[in-house]
């Protein structure tokens, strides 16, 4: 219950300072949106005076010192107002977000699922069967991992639709094919998933050498442990002893390397959806920046954020769940009078650490 | 990166394992790495002497790989090799300052926060956890547009405050057990300051970690800026790979057959990445035994 | 059982999809879909489509102006002297052009089946009266509107507006009065379900996919000629020129470097419309800095090798202009033809230099020039930084300069940036072009008349960026919006093209490069070379209306 707390209470405060950092960062800079937006209007033709005060409230900018515009600004949060577009002005900002952020799940999602599966499994495969010509695996995972992902995936665009014509090229376009309606219907999923596939493809290419890494260079560490070489010595079939023993407790460091992959693959999927013109929030993003869009930049990069928070609260719950020593590893106090007393507690929690990985 | 985190420090003393060309011997990657490290490197400081005027637009458009110009010419008639030979001095010169500079504060905030423990030890340890949250590259895009045409200096200290968290978190692990060693204990209990301690205590025998926690923020960088040069971020007028993609992908250089133009800057990028993270992987190998390779005998198999 | 076994079943199984999926791909890239009465285009544009058809929004959807609501007369941008009715069937002026009179065209239906009427053209004009912004977009100087019986509509304006007709009847829509009159915030209004003359109705709208219906009770018979036009978005030029390239689209309005060979080789179908509509000129500040003054102008025009920068950067598709800047053959009408017809296409570095020396230059070692004190001829261009093409005219100018000896330096913004530094006169020489409309007037009007220069503290500069103030100009120009007689006018143009020539109020390229792509092997009646109808141009409102209602599928 404590660690429960303790996170909860540690993603909150995670989320209300890229809140607080989400506010500061556009009057950091000078420049005013409002003035923008006046320079965008007067382009469709001239703009009344009085429609600077107008402007400056429907973007939720009006005066005030900044204590109270941030009060402000946290108001309208509470009620999703996240103002109006410049770029599509006068269109709501989160109109425009929640259009595309389906896409984006979707694709950050099933590219995230399958690279983590297909990454650990090899990786398990690959520590265990260290010596073998598996470990030829190694440098050309390391080899992807270094490639960046948006040229991999205009190469493998080049390469599947236009030299080996393995793929039709409005494959690559798009998330589906415009001549379907969107909805629960066969035809409109089919083209979702085929048009899914080439992004999915290049993120999982780009990002299962990580995990492939990672994976391996536990499971050869944790080859090592004791607890392995009794199981092995009680006579366990091979499967039982790769699996039960030694990847179950190799997986575990890496779902804190989860926060870190995930940021990969947020960032990895917007310069996809830019190669692949694919309808998530990604290019809007770009868009944003573009055109100064201040409120749509905000909105999006506080939905990113909060969601990738969300996902990782997630997993540091599981990981809390699965393995007991993160549960209590914030018990540990850290001040330098109490040295060895810690030192007498590292050593019982060991003790009891090498019991939960095994499981007959 | 979490194998690092966890492998076995080595006992003071054990620093001189490490003798020079020895270690090339028992780590093939890490002598494969390093050539390729090398050849960027030597590129990159003595490539421009070699050539002239890489940006001199010429009629000679799309022109494929010759005599006169080894890697052909972009659509407006620049050579391609010119420009990949001074690109590379730019992406190298972005790539080790990011490098630098994120290693630097994961240092500072790392092993200055495990070491003073109590409240400044949670407060930095909570910023490092939440700066890792917080997705990198949209970040990363919406400062940068905030902060443009300020120079590429912003861009390399942008992408630098926004990477060091990882690092950070894992030299903060480490300083921790380190804290709990024998001599650190003594150092401490003799009233060593802080600083000494730190300096001269733990972080060399974090050496080999913060080495390659370095080498991962230098491919960071160079994969960040990159991708900040391929989406328009960047000023198109600084030669880097990133911005010769950015015009390369622009001017369809693929979908005009001038694979010429577009594959060579990415394969820089990956190859630059592969060499550091065979380095890394070397080091890796040396410093923790378990890795190391070994011929797997009958029984095993 | 084990992670893995439970895993490979599940990956095969993906793999196994993914290719049968692939295997059974439509041929959804054919473009012969225009058969069932679907024409599949694009404008290119970056943006996802928003469901805004509000003709005041900076944003409404491109479809709004012509497709949806119509104007009373259609003014082909490429060809000034056709001018055809369209919501209206005539007009005449009186009072000395201060009194336009229009007669309408009668058995016209708003799309929700309300009767058009007088009364509604009599609103839509009246409102710019009452509520100028937005109404009164043009800024037309108008003081009463009258609808004379159901078919006629009299406008009255404080001082002639000749001129003026291109707006007063070719640019603004007419608006449904029952609709309009209860509109409350025209500003923020996304007017989502519009209800308009036009041929078209908005059928959906998704982010990726607009899809536009004929409108079935349009009172031209047999128009539109096709029954569907779905609008695609992408994430930039690349993917969209992929799309083309690949037959997918019917039209569309991308530049695509390398054309023949990525493009019209592809299928013998594939044609190319280009008929340039602007002319992209160095728009240099005529009050403060370097480009104040004229040598340093004329050497800078005189150093251009413009001819490279055509064919380096647009493959030749950049035709030359001539030095008054007027696009030919749209508006040959006034053109002097006693100035040259081009301007130079290689750099001429010695009139540079000597330009430079008789104004007190001196060569530098460097080989850069130096003023009479000393310093450096040093001139900052500012560019957009997403304008890729407009980056590399830049680029190779400062390498041309250099050899002139004039250092050209490159400031690339956000497009935000830019458009504020220009409307602000913030800059000391930036690259732009300006046309865009049927009227060789407004053309020279927007580009010179002193009224429009930058000016402190002003947000909304429409033209004459550069600050031009020329009282002989501007003397010329109010000539020819004041008559209707052609040999006055004409004289009044060739005196501006002269200042155009000795002044440089600009430093024009060429004429900027308008490809405009159809799949001919789906769809016929669009405009070409031959038949310039209207502007081939997807972005140009009212005109992809026009077009638009007159594309034919290919049987």
């Amino acid at each position: 219950m404590r660690y429960l707390a303790r996170k909860l209470g540690f993603y909150l405060l995670a989320a209300w300072l890229a809140i607080t950092l989400n506010f500061l960062l556009p009057r950091l800079i000078p420049g005013n949106p409002v003035e923008l937006l006046m320079a965008r209007l007067s382009q469709a033709g001239p703009v009344a005076p009085g429609e600077q005060q107008t402007l400056t409230r429907l973007m939720g900018l009006s005066g005030g010192n900044l204590f109270s515009q941030y009060w402000a600004y946290l108001d309208q949060l509470a009620h999703f107002d996240f103002g109006l577009s410049i770029t599509y002005f006068p269109v709501p900002v989160v109109t425009v977000i929640h259009q595309e952020i389906f896409w984006t799940l979707i694709l950050v999602g099933t590219s995230l699922v399958i690279s983590v599966l297909l990454g650990l499994s090899l990786g398990v495969v690959a520590g265990w069967f260290r010596g073998s010509w598996l470990d030829a695996l190694v440098p050309s995972t390391m080899f992807l991992s270094a490639i960046p992902y948006f040229w991999l995936a205009i190469v493998l665009v080049y390469l599947l639709t236009g030299t080996v014509h393995a793929l039709p090229p409005s494959d690559a376009l798009g998330g589906y094919d415009p001549s379907t309606v969107p909805g629960w219907n066969t035809a409109f999923i089919e083209s979702a998933v085929q048009h899914a596939l080439l992004p999915a493809l290049t993120i999982v290419l780009s990002s299962v050498g990580g995990w492939l890494f990672g994976m391996r260079n536990m499971m050869v560490s944790t080859l090592a442990e004791d607890y392995v070489v009794a199981a092995q010595a009680k006579g366990l079939s091979r499967r039982r002893v790769m699996l039960g023993y030694a990847a179950r407790n190799a997986v575990i460091p890496s779902a804190s390397g989860f926060a870190i992959a995930l940021g990969f693959v947020v960032s990895g999927s917007l310069a996809m959806e830019i190669v692949f013109s694919y309808p998530g929030i990604g290019y809007n993003l770009l868009q944003a920046v573009g055109n100064d869009d201040y409120p749509l930049m905000q909105g999006i990069f506080l939905f990113i954020t909060l969601a990738v928070l969300g996902a990782n609260l997630i997993v540091d719950l599981l990981q809390g769940f699965i393995d007991p020593r993160t549960r209590t590893a914030g018990a540990r106090s850290s001040s330098p009078g109490r040295a060895l007393r810690h030192i007498r507690r590292i050593a019982t929690t060991t003790a009891t650490a090498t019991v939960p990985g095994g499981r007959a | 990166m979490t194998a690092v985190a966890l492998a076995p420090l080595p006992e003071p003393g054990q620093r001189a394992r490490f003798r020079g060309l020895e270690a090339f011997r028992r780590s093939r990657y890490l002598a494969a790495g390093t050539v390729i490290l090398a050849i960027f490197a030597l590129t990159a400081i003595f490539g421009p002497l070699f050539v002239h005027n890489a940006d001199a637009f010429s009629g000679d458009k799309l022109a494929h790989p010759s005599l006169a110009h080894w890697l052909g010419t972009t659509q407006t008639g620049q050579d391609v090799f010119g420009q990949l030979v001074e690109s590379t001095r730019g992406t190298l010169l972005i790539g080790v300052g990011v490098g630098l500079i994120a290693t630097v504060v994961s240092v500072a905030i790392g092993v200055g926060g495990a070491l003073a423990g109590g409240a400044a030890d949670e407060a930095l340890n909570l910023l490092s956890n939440v700066a890792l949250v917080i997705p990198q590259l949209p970040l990363v895009i919406i400062v940068s547009a905030f902060a443009r045409g300020s120079g590429t200096f912003s861009v390399v200290l942008v992408i630098a405050l926004t990477s060091w968290a990882a690092s950070a978190r894992i030299l903060r692990a480490q300083t921790l057990s380190l804290r709990e060693r024998d001599y650190v204990l003594a150092a401490r209990a003799g009233g060593e300051p802080g600083w000494r301690i730190a300096l001269y205590d733990v972080i060399p025998n974090e050496l080999p970690i913060i080495g390659s926690q370095f080498i991962y923020a230098t491919i960071a960088g160079v994969l960040t800026v990159s991708t900040l040069a391929f989406l328009g971020l960047a000023n198109p007028s600084q030669l880097s790979w990133g911005n010769m993609l950015y015009f390369a992908q622009n001017d369809e250089a693929l979908d005009s057959g001038a694979w010429w133009w577009f594959v060579p800057p990415g394969l820089c990028i990956a190859l630059f990445g592969v060499g550091l993270a065979m380095v890394n992987f070397g080091l890796d190998e040396i410093f923790n035994p378990r890795l190391r390779g070994y011929k797997r005998t009958k029984r095993e198999r | 059982m084990s992670t893995f076994r439970r895993v490979l079943p599940a990956l095969a199984l993906t793999g196994l999809l993914g290719v049968s999926v692939a295997g059974c791909a439509g041929s959804s890239g054919s473009g012969g879909a225009a058969a069932d009465g679907v024409v599949t285009v694009t404008t290119g544009a970056a943006n996802s489509f928003q469901a805004d058809f509000n003709p005041f929004s900076p944003n409404d959807n491109v479809a709004t102006n012509g497709m949806i609501y119509e104007p009373l007369y259609y003014f082909d941008t490429v060809d000034s002297s056709q001018v055809t009715p369209w919501l209206a069937t005539s007009y005449a002026w009186s009072d000395g052009g201060r009194t336009l009179t229009f007669q309408l065209r009668q058995g016209v239906k708003w799309t929700d089946g309300q009767p058009f009427t007088a009364a509604d053209v009599a609103f839509t004009f009246q409102k710019m009266i009452s509520e100028p912004t937005p109404y009164n977009e043009y800024d037309l100087p108008i003081t009463g509107a009258k609808a004379d019986g159901d078919y006629g509509v009299t406008l009255t304006f404080s001082k002639a507006v000749y001129s003026d007709l291109y707006y007063i009847a070719g640019k603004v829509d007419i608006l449904p009065e029952h609709i309009w009159k209860s509109v409350t915030d025209p500003t923020t209004w996304q007017n989502s379900s519009p209800v308009g003359t036009g041929a078209f109705e908005v059928s959906t709208v998704t982010p990726q996919v607009l899809t536009m219906k004929a409108n079935p009770h349009y009172y031209e018979a047999g128009y539109p000629k096709i029954k569907t036009v779905r609008f695609l978005s992408y994430s930039g030029n690349t993917a969209s020129n992929a799309a083309i390239e690949d037959g997918q689209l019917d039209w569309a309005g991308n530049y695509i470097p390398n054309i023949q060979t990525d493009y019209l080789a592809k299928n013998p179908k594939f044609q190319l419309v280009n008929i340039p509509l602007s002319v992209a000129d160095f728009v240099p500040n005529l009050k403060t800095g370097p480009t104040a003054s004229l040598p340093v102008r004329q050497a800078i025009s005189d150093a251009l090798g413009r001819d490279f920068i055509s064919q380096s950067v647009y493959d030749g598709e950049a035709p030359a202009t001539n030095p008054e800047a007027l696009l030919t053959p749209n508006f040959s009408s006034v053109v002097d033809s006693s100035l040259p017809g081009t301007l130079p296409g290689t750099a001429n570095i010695a009139a540079a230099a000597s330009v430079l020396e008789n104004a007190g230059y001196t060569k530098g070692s460097d080989g850069i020039f130096n003023d009479s004190s000393g310093a450096p001829l040093k001139v900052a261009i500012q560019v957009i930084s997403g304008y890729t093409d407009y980056v590399q005219d830049v680029q190779i100018a400062q390498q041309q300069l250099k050899q002139a000896g004039i250092d050209l330096e490159v400031d690339s913004e956000s497009y935000q940036q830019f458009t504020s530094n220009q409307d602000s006169g913030n800059f000391q020489l930036l690259i732009d072009n300006f046309g865009y409309t049927p009227s060789a007037y407004s053309y020279y009007y927007n580009l010179l008349d002193s009224t429009l220069a930058p000016k402190a503290g002003v947000a909304d500069t429409i033209g004459n960026y550069g600050g031009y103030d020329n009282a002989q100009v501007d003397a010329d120009l109010s000539t020819i919006a004041g008559t209707l007689d052609t040999t006055t006018q004409n004289t009044a143009f060739a005196d501006i093209e002269q200042h155009m020539v000795d002044d440089l109020p600009v430093i024009p390229l060429f004429e900027q490069q308008n490809e405009q792509e159809f799949n001919g092997a789906a769809v016929t009646g669009y405009p070409t070379k031959a038949d310039p109808y209207a502007s081939a141009a997807i972005y140009m409102q009212p005109d992809i209306g026009w077009v638009m209602m007159r594309l034919a599928p290919v049987s």
